[in-house]
């Protein structure tokens, strides 16, 4: 009884917030749904974008929260307290989530009833929202100007010495280095582990750095830290635009997808799904794209874009060719050994 | 070695010290007036954007102003359970004193993340997530810990036999602790209390788990980090040291004034 | 009579915010897969947590002798001063609190880093031909521990000197002792519970570190503390991150007792004056 009063005040106070906070354009609101992402700077941009004009035209107020975490999902489900709707989520922990049965199946007549979406982006429990890749990024002023071109460059400390950074994962490194060793890109899966860790221990001495947040990537580079190391393809045209010495290459990405997906016990499945449709449109999605160029799969957005932002943008048809396509599959089935054996091999 | 060198010594040594605490801030003032989109040094093109967008931004002045409203609800909590609780464990021989001690120190043992998590399972079953109340106590706990590891330790260097004369002489146990204890404690009070709030202020780990939607300054940070570090980060830092200073030179203005006062009175009369 | 009111409010908050949410978490971690005892035998097995762990209680030790090697003069030097001052003083040590460790760590980053301002003086001074690393380092990660624990060092050790009777100190000069004897025999005894308490908060706090030892000393300095945000967030094993709470408590506890054992304190076992 305490419980139900509890929370019906809560829903009260939140409400109010909520009116107060959308002025005088107070719509009646039914329903306001919580979808979590990664929030940030971006977040204005969102609001902005997608989430105001969506609450105009349904009523249905959106709040959003940070940051992307899969414990927060595992202890939610099994407190059988959602809080979120919809939730932004990476490959691996997408494949995480099903195994565990911490998700909602998605029903398309409501988010793509015309079948618009490739089937690449139309799975059974997520929806593509964008796209993103982990690409060589490197100094261009460092090596008097030659420019790496792959991964067996970046292991080439004679032609290009210098520091290097790498994640701290073994999630992609192992794919680099067999790259760096030869293997061919659509032949990468299962990996040979035992031939990535040897390859991984000619850089090893090398690597400088191993990067744990997006914030470190560039911030390494341009503090010199390293003069050639992974970045999210994000991050450089904006520090090349501002004049700094930094450039990627494309080839040898890890070409990954991020999801949205309704979580096992949400509240308003239906209205996440309603918003879910409404980042389908792709005038919306061409204006997100000049704040953060990662592109989901919006039907005619490519189309949008003006053709020298469409280059910079991992699913430009150039960028694809060259790069390998990343294997969530495989990760979430080895990555609890694989990350302890990469810790280890750290230490020694 | 005379009196005078050892303390010329001593001065010159903490000189230092506070040089050495306050060299990343030094670099934080040109930082934040640094219109690149990354913390780089030295700054190329100076420019105001990212205090702009400190106070602009709602998403930042609304995080930084919840922060220092949480900081202080959790001091005020912290030194009234903390200093009840050093007074019993050290002046009343209560059984079991030193076990207290243990369990009342033990959450800053414990790493954040796995209180964070515990906190979450129990308080999602609760629905006591996203609400002030509960962040309050929950930083309450981390923060409670300073307070009695540094006030216990005054008093246990307080002479208890003031206390008893004061006893003695016929005050109650409320009026000796307000008028004897309290003021030889002050600075450890004070002391208890800067570490309360900080521990609140800068908490992230737990937040990150407790706060639902409710954005701390650090967690605006954090939610940031992952993709970039905001410069706008190193202006609210400045800030807060500007606003602190400023606090600092107006009690000490008030100080000397009221002292001038003071004295001017005294030898008028 | 009076004391067991004075503990209930602690009592209270901790029953609900600490000790129920840490139950609820060991619940978790022995009904996890694998069975009761999956997280302790992981802890047996891997040589991961062996060498990390050792690594982490040398680094709490080292930061803890540094802290306070650092800080007592400091911390002697503020209780000197006179009581109107001090508060001016220790809000001088206490300005960096107040901005964030994660921006803190990230400026010792520019400091520290192979173009950052310590590289470009030595090549200037001519103390170095090439840029020399730092970042990532042990030498980064105590600095870095260090800057952000000192002023927690100093204010404790502040805390209890300024107690302290001057007029001891003076007697003993007085009655022909050397500074330094005095200083020995006589302040230094006085202010041992001020470094214990001191000691034991430095080595605590360093015990759970995260944020810097990550951001500067990177994945070949972790700490426990690091092993478990792994373990929970990349390898989703919370049996096993449980465990390594229970040892890290266990542990502190066995310092703390130590501690005490190595320096009894006279109020806490009854002793008179």
């Amino acid at each position: 009884m305490t419980n139900m009063t509890r929370r019906d005040m809560g829903r009260l106070a939140l409400g109010g917030a909520a009116l107060a906070a959308m002025g005088k354009s107070a719509h009646a609101q039914a329903v306001t749904i919580t979808v979590n992402g990664s929030g940030g700077s971006l977040a204005k941009s969102l609001e902005r974008i997608y989430e105001k004009p969506f609450t105009a035209e349904t009523g249905i107020g959106v709040r959003s929260t940070a940051p992307v975490s899969l414990p927060k999902l595992k202890a939610m489900v099994e407190t059988g307290n959602m809080e979120w709707d919809l939730t932004e989520m990476g490959g691996a922990d997408m494949i995480e989530a099903i195994k565990n049965g911490w998700l909602t199946e998605i029903d398309w007549s409501i988010v793509d009833p015309d079948n618009k979406l490739p089937p690449i982006a139309r799975q059974k429990y997520g929806m593509v929202t964008s796209t993103f890749s982990t690409v060589i990024a490197y100094r261009t002023d460092k090596f008097g100007g030659k420019a790496p071109k792959s991964w067996a460059d970046f292991w080439d400390v004679k032609s290009f010495p210098g520091p290097r950074a790498l994640q701290d994962s073994p999630v992609q490194n192992l794919e680099f280095a067999l790259l760096a060793d030869g293997v061919p890109a659509d032949k990468l899966y299962p990996l040979d582990v035992e031939r990535a860790f040897k390859k991984l221990d000619q850089i090893k001495g090398n690597v400088a750095a191993w990067w744990t947040t997006g914030a470190q990537q560039v911030q390494l580079l341009v503090d010199g830290e390293a003069v050639m190391g992974t970045v999210w393809n994000g991050r450089v045209p904006p520090l090349k635009k501002e004049g700094k010495p930094v450039d990627i290459i494309w080839n040898g990405g890890a070409l990954q997808l991020s999801y949205w997906a309704v979580p096992k016990g949400a509240k308003h499945p239906r209205e996440a799904m309603l918003y879910m449709k409404s980042r389908l449109d792709p005038d919306k999605g061409a204006q997100l794209l000049q704040d953060s160029p990662y592109p989901g799969f919006a039907p005619g957005l490519i189309e949008k874009v003006n053709p020298e932002l469409a280059k910079t943008l991992p699913i430009h048809p150039d960028n694809v060719a060259v790069q390998y396509r990343f294997d969530p599959d495989y990760w979430s089935e080895h990555r609890q050994k694989l990350t302890e054996r990469w810790a280890a091999w750290l230490l020694t | 070695m005379s009196p005078r060198l050892v303390r010329f010594g001593l001065g010159l040594w903490f000189c230092a010290i506070v040089l050495f605490l306050l060299f990343p801030l030094v670099f934080l003032i040109p930082l934040s007036f640094n219109e690149s989109e990354i913390l780089s040094f030295p700054p190329t093109v100076w420019s105001l954007r990212w205090y702009r967008v400190l106070f602009l931004d709602a998403s930042w002045s609304n995080a930084l102003w919840l922060s220092v409203k949480i900081g202080v609800l959790v001091t005020i909590l912290s030194l009234v359970i903390g200093t009840a609780s050093a007074l019993a464990i050290v002046r009343h021989r209560l059984p079991g004193a030193s076990l207290l001690y243990g369990l009342s120190i033990a959450p800053l043992i414990v790493p954040s993340i796995v209180i964070a998590l515990g906190m979450f399972m129990l308080f999602a079953r609760l629905q006591w997530l996203e609400s002030l109340t509960t962040l309050v106590f929950a930083h309450t706990v981390v923060a409670v810990p300073y307070v009695i590891v540094v006030v216990s330790a005054a008093l246990r260097n307080l002479d208890e036999t003031i206390e008893r004369a004061a006893r003695v002489l016929g005050a109650d146990p409320w009026r000796t602790f307000l008028l004897v204890t309290l003021p030889a404690l002050r600075p450890a009070i004070l002391a208890g209390a800067m570490f309360a709030f900080f521990a609140s202020f800068d908490d992230l780990v737990i937040t990150l788990f407790v706060s639902g939607a409710m954005e701390t300054l650090p967690l605006r940070i954090w939610n940031d980090l992952n993709l970039r570090l905001d410069p706008t980060v190193a202006a609210a830092s400045c800030v807060m040291v500007a606003m602190s200073m400023i606090g600092l030179g107006i009690a000490e203005f008030a100080r000397s004034a009221g002292l001038r006062r003071l004295r001017m009175e005294n030898t008028d009369g | 009579m009076v004391a067991p009111l004075l503990v209930a409010p602690l009592l209270l908050l901790f029953a609900i915010f600490f000790v129920v949410p840490f139950i609820e978490i060991m619940r978790i971690s022995f009904s996890g897969q694998g069975g009761a005892l999956a997280g302790a035998t992981w802890l047996m097995s891997s040589s991961l947590f062996a060498v990390i762990f050792v690594n982490t209680l040398k680094l709490a030790l080292t930061v803890t002798l540094i802290c306070l090697g650092l800080g007592y003069p400091a911390a002697c030097f503020i209780a000197g001063q006179p009581a109107s001052q001090r508060g001016i003083y220790l809000a001088l040590v206490l300005l960096p609190f107040w901005t964030s460790v994660l921006v803190r760590t990230y400026t010792w980053a520019l400091v520290l880093g192979r173009e950052g301002l310590l590289n470009a003086s030595l090549i200037w001074l001519g103390l170095a031909d090439e840029p020399q690393r730092f970042m990532f380092t042990p030498l980064a990660v105590h600095l870095g521990m260090v800057q952000i624990l000192l002023p927690v060092a100093i204010l404790t050790l502040v805390g209890v000197m300024t107690e302290l009777d001057p007029g001891l100190t003076r007697a003993a000069r007085v009655l022909g002792a050397s500074p330094w004897r005095a200083f020995w025999h006589v302040y230094l005894p006085m202010t041992k519970p001020g470094i214990v308490a001191a000691a034991m908060l430095l080595f605590i706090l360093s015990l759970g570190f995260y944020i810097t030892p990550a951001l500067l000393g990177g994945p070949r300095h972790r700490t426990i503390a690091n092993l478990i945000d792994l373990q929970v967030h990349q390898m989703n094993d919370w049996t096993s991150a449980s465990a390594m709470a229970l040892v890290l408590l266990a542990t502190t506890i066995v310092a703390v007792v130590l501690l005490r054992w190595l320096v009894p304190d006279r109020n806490l076992h009854g002793g008179a004056r």
